[in-house]
C-alpha cells in the first residue's frame, strides 16, 4: 500500500482480473462513500446542536449502520490485492514456488470461509426480515444491512476462489498474467 | 477433553497456523470455529454466524477505526502527515537516528487526536517511512519505531481501551485520561532514548540526516498549522463540551477534508483515492478483529482465562507477587490476542483480585494505577510477533521489507517498555498524581 | 472443577460488566441457589459483558437458538418484538422496581403468552423510575426542562421528555458519561439504580425524582428466559427445581433486589453531597397528561398486532393502581 491500490491493475493483467478488480474497487469505494456519508452526518449533527437547532435524531445508529455496511463492502478488494496478513518469518527461506502453493490452499480455505459466511448470513437476511427488526431510534430496517454483509463475503468467496485455482491452473483461470 | 486442555491445544493450534502462513484472520477463524464447535455445538456455531458479522460490525465503537483511518489517509494525501513529519524532522532529524526519533515525535502528536493505534501507526508510515528508508534507515528500525510509536494512538489519550476499562471497573472516564497522560509521555521519552541507544550499537542502521537551519525550522513548524486547527477544535471541541471523542473522530475527518483542499493536495481523485486505501486498510483489521472474535468466544467458552485469573484471585502470594503474575500473563497472552479481548476476558476477574490486595493506596488510585498497567502491557500486545496488529499493519504498507526485520526491529522498543512498566509498577505515584493534582 | 462434573450445565449470559451488582448479587446467588436445589446436578456457568459474542440485541435469538442456555434481556432492544412485554417501558408505567414486576409479570400472564415462543420465561421485571440527573440545576418544573439537553433512556422517554420541552438526545452510555463530564449534555433520565456504575454522582449534582405518590418518570423492562429445548431435555428433577427457582416469585424477588439496588444508587448521590429534590404530584400529573400521546400512539401499535391495545393498556393501570 505505499503504492496506491488504484494504480496495482496494469495492462499486463488478464481481462479477468482487471473485472473483478473493476468490482472490487466499486464496491470499496461505496463503502468509503457510506463512511465519508456518516462523518458528515455527525459534522452536522455536532454543528447544528452547537447552534442550538437539535442533534440529528439517531446519529449514532446511523453511524453504526454504516460501519457494517462498509466493513462489508471493503472486504473482496482485500482479498484480491492479497491483504490479509500472514506471517512469513518461518517460510521465508523455502523455496517460493512451495510458499506460492501453501499460499494458495490457504486462499481456497478463505473461499470457503467467506462461502459459508455467505451463506449463514443470508439466512440471517431472512430471518432478520422475518422478524422486522428495526432500530431503537431510527426505526431503520435491519436487514438491509446483511445485504452488503451477503455481497461482500460473497464476492470474497469468488475472489478467494478464482485466485486460488488459478495457481493450479493458470490456463484455465488466468488471473495475472505475469 | 476437558475445556482446559482443549483451550490449551487451541493456543497451540493457533501457533502452528500462523507458522505454518496462514494469514492472522483465517487462522483465528479456523482455531475459533474448532473449539466452538468442541465446546458448544455445530448448531450453536451456525445460528451464531448467522448473524455475528453484522453485530460485530454494527458498532460505534468499532465505526471510529474507518474514521481514524479516513481521516489518516486524508492527512497523507493532502500533505498534511508529511509536514507533521517534516516539522518534526527539521527539530531533531540531525541527531544520529533523528528520522526515527521524529517519526514516534509524529506519532505522538497524531495520537494526540486519533484514539486508534492502527491508524497512528499506519498514517505515519505513509508519511515517514518512505522518508527513513530514502535516507539509509534499516527495516528493522523504521518498521520498529512506526510500530511502536503507533501505540501512542492508544496510549496517549483519547484512547479506545481505556473507555472499555473504564465500563467494565465502573471508573471515572475523564479521569483516566487525565491519569494516561504522564505514563503516555513517557512512553514517548522511553522509544526516543531506545532509538538513541539502537544507533550507538548499530550505527549504519540509522544514519543522520542533514542539519535544518532556524529559517528552515521556523517555516517547518508555520506548515503544521493545519495539524494546530485540527488539533484544537477536536481537543477543544472535547475538552470544551462540543462533541465526545468519538464524534471527534467524524469531526476530525471533515475538517482534515476541508483543510487538506485548502493546503491543495486533495482533489477529487486523491479523496478517491484515499476512500479505496481506507477500505483494504479496515478490511484487513475488520477481519483480523472478526477471526479474534471467534477465537476469544471459544477460549470464553472453555472458561480457561476466568480460571487462570481465578488461581491468582485464590492463591495465597504476596501482592506484588500477583501483580507481576498478572502482568506476566498479559504479556504471554499479548502474544496471540488483540487488546480489546484480552480486556474484556480477564479485566472482569483481575480486577476484584488486584484490588482486594493492600499496595497502600486509596481504592481509586490504586484502580487507576491497575488501569494504567493493564493498558500499557496490553498494548505492548501490538507490538509482540507473532500476533501485534501493528506489525502487521506496517507490513501489509512495507511490502518490501521481510517480517523477520520487522520483529527484530521490535526488540529495542519492548525492552524500553518493560523498563516503563517496572516504573510504573514501581512508582505508582505517576499514574495518578495528575489527577489528584486537577481533578480532586 | 471437573471432580464432580454437573449432569447439566447451563451457560448464562448477560450484557453487564462483572462488577455490577447484579452479578454478584443475583446471578451468583441465583445460580447457586438452583445447583444447591438439585445436589450439584445442575451447574451454571455466567458469561457477564456479552463474553459469548454478539450484542445486547441478539440475546433473546441465541437463547432461542441455543447459543446459550439463559439469558437476561431487554425487550426494548428489539422494537415491536415483544410488544407486551415493553409496555411497562412507556413513560409514567413504574410504580417501585417490585411491584411493577408484579405487574408486568401478571400482564405477561394474561396478554403475552404467544410473545416468548421457542423460550421459556424465568421471570420480568423492571427497574424502578428514572431520575432526573443534572449538572447545572435541579428540574422542578417544566419551566426547568426548556431547553434543557438530556439524555434520553428509549425513545418513548425521548417523545415524552421532547413534548415537555426539554431538547433530547440519544448518546451510548460510554458517550453519555463524557457528554457529562464535558457538558455536551446537561442531564440524563435514568434510575438511581445505574449511578454508581457510571460515576453519575461525581459528573451531576442534582437529582430530581417524581414525589413518593406518584408514577415514575420511565422504567425499562427485562426478561429472564431460558432456552426451552434445554428445559425440556432435562430429567423432572431439574425441572421441579427450575420451576420452583423461576415465575412470578422469581419476577417479585428481581423486583425488590432492584428496589435494593436503588436504594444503594441513591445513598450514593446523597454521600456525594448532591441535592437531591421532589418534583410536585400535580407538576407530575401534568407531564402525563402532555405524555398522553405516546401512550395512544402505543395503543394503536398494540391493535396494530393484533392485541387489544387499550384493554392492555386499562389493566397494566389497573395492576399498578392496585394495592
Ligand atoms: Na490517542
Ligand atoms: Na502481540
Amino acid at each position: 500500500m505505499s503504492e496506491p491500490i488504484v494504480h496495482q491493475t496494469g495492462e499486463s493483467n488478464s481481462l479477468l482480473y482487471r473485472l473483478l478488480h473493476a468490482v472490487c474497487i466499486s464496491s470499496a469505494a461505496i463503502g468509503g462513500l457510506v463512511i465519508f456519508g456518516a462523518a458528515f452526518v455527525v459534522t452536522y449533527s455536532v454543528l447544528s446542536s452547537t447552534l442550538g437547532f437539535g442533534a440529528v435524531r439517531g446519529e449514532f445508529e446511523l453511524v453504526e449502520l454504516a460501519c457494517a455496511a462498509s466493513a462489508s463492502l471493503f472486504l473482496p478488494l482485500c482479498q484480491l490485492t492479497k491483504g490479509h496478513v500472514m506471517v512469513d518469518v518461518f517460510t521465508s527461506k523455502l523455496p517460493g514456488a512451495i510458499n506460492t502453493t501453501v499460499d494458495a490452499v490457504w486462499t481456497l480455505f478463505f473461499a470457503l470461509g467467506w462461502a459459508y459466511l455467505a451463506w449463514r448470513l443470508s439466512v440471517g437476511l431472512e430471518e432478520i426480515h422475518g422478524y422486522g427488526d428495526k432500530t431503537m431510534l431510527l426505526r431503520a430496517p435491519v436487514w438491509w444491512v446483511y445485504v452488503p454483509a451477503v455481497f461482500g463475503t460473497g464476492l470474497s468467496a469468488i475472489v478467494a476462489a478464482l485466485m486460488g485455482l488459478s495457481v493450479f491452473m493458470p490456463r484455465l483461470i488466468p488471473m495475472e498474467a505475469k | 477433553m476437558d475445556p482446559f486442555t482443549l483451550a490449551l491445544l487451541l493456543v497451540v493450534g493457533l501457533f502452528i497456523l500462523i507458522f505454518l502462513r496462514v494469514p492472522i484472520a483465517l487462522a483465528m477463524a479456523l482455531v475459533g470455529v474448532f473449539g466452538y464447535i468442541q465446546l458448544s455445538s455445530l448448531a450453536g456455531l451456525k445460528a451464531y454466524l448467522s448473524t455475528a458479522w453484522v453485530d460485530k460490525f454494527m458498532s460505534y465503537d468499532l465505526s471510529v477505526v474507518p474514521l481514524f483511518i479516513l481521516m489518516g489517509h486524508l492527512a497523507t494525501n493532502s500533505g498534511i502527515s508529511a509536514s507533521i513529519f517534516n516539522a518534526a524532522r527539521a527539530w531533531i532529524g540531525h541527531l544520529r537516528g533523528g528520522l526515527a526519533m521524529a517519526a514516534v515525535a509524529g506519532c505522538a502528536l497524531f495520537g494526540s487526536i486519533s484514539g486508534s493505534s492502527l491508524a497512528t501507526a499506519s498514517t505515519m508510515t505513509r508519511v515517514a517511512m518512505p522518508e527513513m528508508r530514502k535516507h539509509g534507515f534499516s527495516g528493522a528500525l523504521s518498521s520498529g519505531s512506526l510500530a511502536a510509536g503507533g501505540t501512542l494512538g492508544i496510549l496517549i489519550p483519547p484512547s479506545v481501551v481505556l473507555i472499555i476499562y473504564a465500563l467494565l471497573t465502573e471508573q471515572n472516564i475523564v479521569k483516566l485520561f487525565l491519569a494516561a497522560t504522564v505514563p503516555g509521555i513517557l512512553a514517548v521519552v522511553g522509544f526516543i532514548i531506545a532509538i538513541s541507544i539502537y544507533v550507538r550499537l548499530f550505527p549504519e542502521e540509522g544514519p543522520t540526516s542533514e542539519r535544518s537551519n532556524m529559517k528552515e525550522r521556523l517555516l517547518a513548524l508555520a506548515d503544521i498549522w493545519h495539524v494546530m486547527v485540527i488539533f484544537v477544535v477536536v481537543l477543544g471541541g472535547i475538552y470544551g463540551g462540543f462533541f465526545t471523542p468519538a464524534q471527534g473522530a467524524a469531526v476530525g475527518v471533515v475538517l482534515t477534508l476541508v483543510l487538506g483542499t485548502i493546503k491543495g493536495g486533495l482533489t477529487p481523485k486523491t479523496i478517491l483515492n484515499s476512500l479505496i486505501d481506507t477500505a483494504g486498510s479496515t478490511a484487513m483489521i475488520f477481519a483480523i478483529v472478526f477471526g479474534a472474535d471467534l477465537f476469544n468466544v471459544a477460549l470464553a467458552l472453555s472458561r480457561m482465562p476466568m480460571e487462570v485469573a481465578q488461581y491468582f484471585a485464590t492463591s495465597d502470594i504476596a501482592p506484588m507477587v500477583v501483580l507481576l503474575g498478572i502482568v506476566a500473563f498479559y504479556l504471554v497472552m499479548g502474544c496471540l490476542m488483540d487488546s480489546l479481548s484480552m480486556i474484556l476476558l480477564t479485566v472482569p476477574v483481575f480486577f476484584p483480585t488486584v484490588m482486594a490486595l493492600d499496595f497502600g493506596m486509596t481504592f481509586e488510585q490504586q484502580a487507576m494505577w491497575f488501569g494504567i498497567i493493564s493498558l500499557v502491557v496490553v498494548e505492548m500486545g501490538l507490538i509482540t510477533p507473532p500476533v501485534g496488529m501493528n506489525l502487521f499493519v506496517i507490513s501489509a504498507m512495507a511490502k518490501d521489507i521481510p517480517m523477520t526485520q520487522i520483529f527484530r526491529g521490535t526488540i529495542p522498543f519492548i525492552m524500553a517498555e518493560f523498563i516503563r512498566i517496572a516504573i510504573l509498577i514501581a512508582f505508582p505515584v505517576l499514574s495518578y498524581w495528575l489527577v489528584d493534582l486537577v481533578a480532586n | 472443577s471437573n471432580l464432580n462434573a454437573a449432569e447439566v450445565t447451563l451457560r448464562l449470559h448477560h450484557f453487564l460488566p462483572p462488577v455490577a451488582p447484579m452479578q454478584k448479587q443475583f446471578f451468583e446467588v441465583w445460580s447457586a441457589e438452583l445447583s444447591e436445589a438439585t445436589n450439584g446436578a445442575v451447574e451454571v456457568q455466567i458469561f457477564p459483558a456479552m463474553q459469548l459474542g454478539g450484542k445486547p440485541p441478539q440475546l433473546a435469538d441465541q437463547v432461542r437458538q441455543g447459543i446459550c442456555d439463559i439469558a437476561w434481556t431487554l425487550p426494548v432492544y428489539t422494537p415491536d418484538r415483544f410488544p407486551i412485554a415493553e409496555t411497562m417501558s412507556n413513560p409514567f408505567m413504574v410504580t417501585n422496581a417490585e411491584k411493577s414486576s408484579v405487574a408486568m409479570h401478571t400482564l405477561m400472564d394474561e396478554f403475552g403468552q404467544g410473545e416468548y415462543r421457542g423460550i421459556k420465561p424465568l421471570a420480568f421485571h423492571t427497574h424502578d423510575g428514572g431520575k432526573l440527573h443534572t449538572r447545572n440545576a435541579p428540574v422542578l418544573s417544566k419551566a426547568d426542562l426548556q431547553g434543557l439537553k438530556l439524555r434520553a433512556p428509549n425513545q418513548s422517554t425521548g417523545d415524552m421528555l421532547t413534548a415537555l420541552g426539554a431538547e433530547v438526545v440519544f448518546f451510548p452510555v460510554t458517550d453519555m458519561v463524557v457528554g457529562l463530564s464535558n457538558g455536551v449534555i446537561d442531564g440524563c433520565c435514568l434510575p438511581y439504580e445505574v449511578v454508581p456504575a457510571f460515576k453519575l454522582q461525581e459528573l451531576t449534582s442534582y437529582t430530581a425524582a417524581p414525589a413518593p405518590a406518584s408514577r415514575g418518570l420511565y422504567s425499562n423492562t427485562f426478561a429472564f428466559i431460558m432456552n426451552e429445548a434445554k428445559y425440556e431435555g432435562m430429567s423432572d428433577d431439574i425441572r421441579a427445581a427450575v420451576d420452583a427457582a423461576s415465575g412470578m416469585q422469581l419476577s417479585q424477588r428481581l423486583g425488590a433486589q432492584f428496589d435494593v439496588f436503588e436504594a444503594g444508587g441513591k445513598a450514593a448521590v446523597e454521600a456525594q453531597g448532591n441535592t437531591i429534590v421532589e418534583i410536585p404530584a400535580e407538576e407530575i400529573a401534568s407531564w402525563q397528561e402532555e405524555a398522553a400521546p405516546v401512550h395512544e400512539a402505543w395503543i394503536e401499535k398494540l391493535n396494530g398486532m393484533g392485541h387489544d391495545g387499550a384493554a392492555v393498556m386499562a389493566r397494566a393501570n389497573e395492576l399498578l393502581d392496585a394495592g
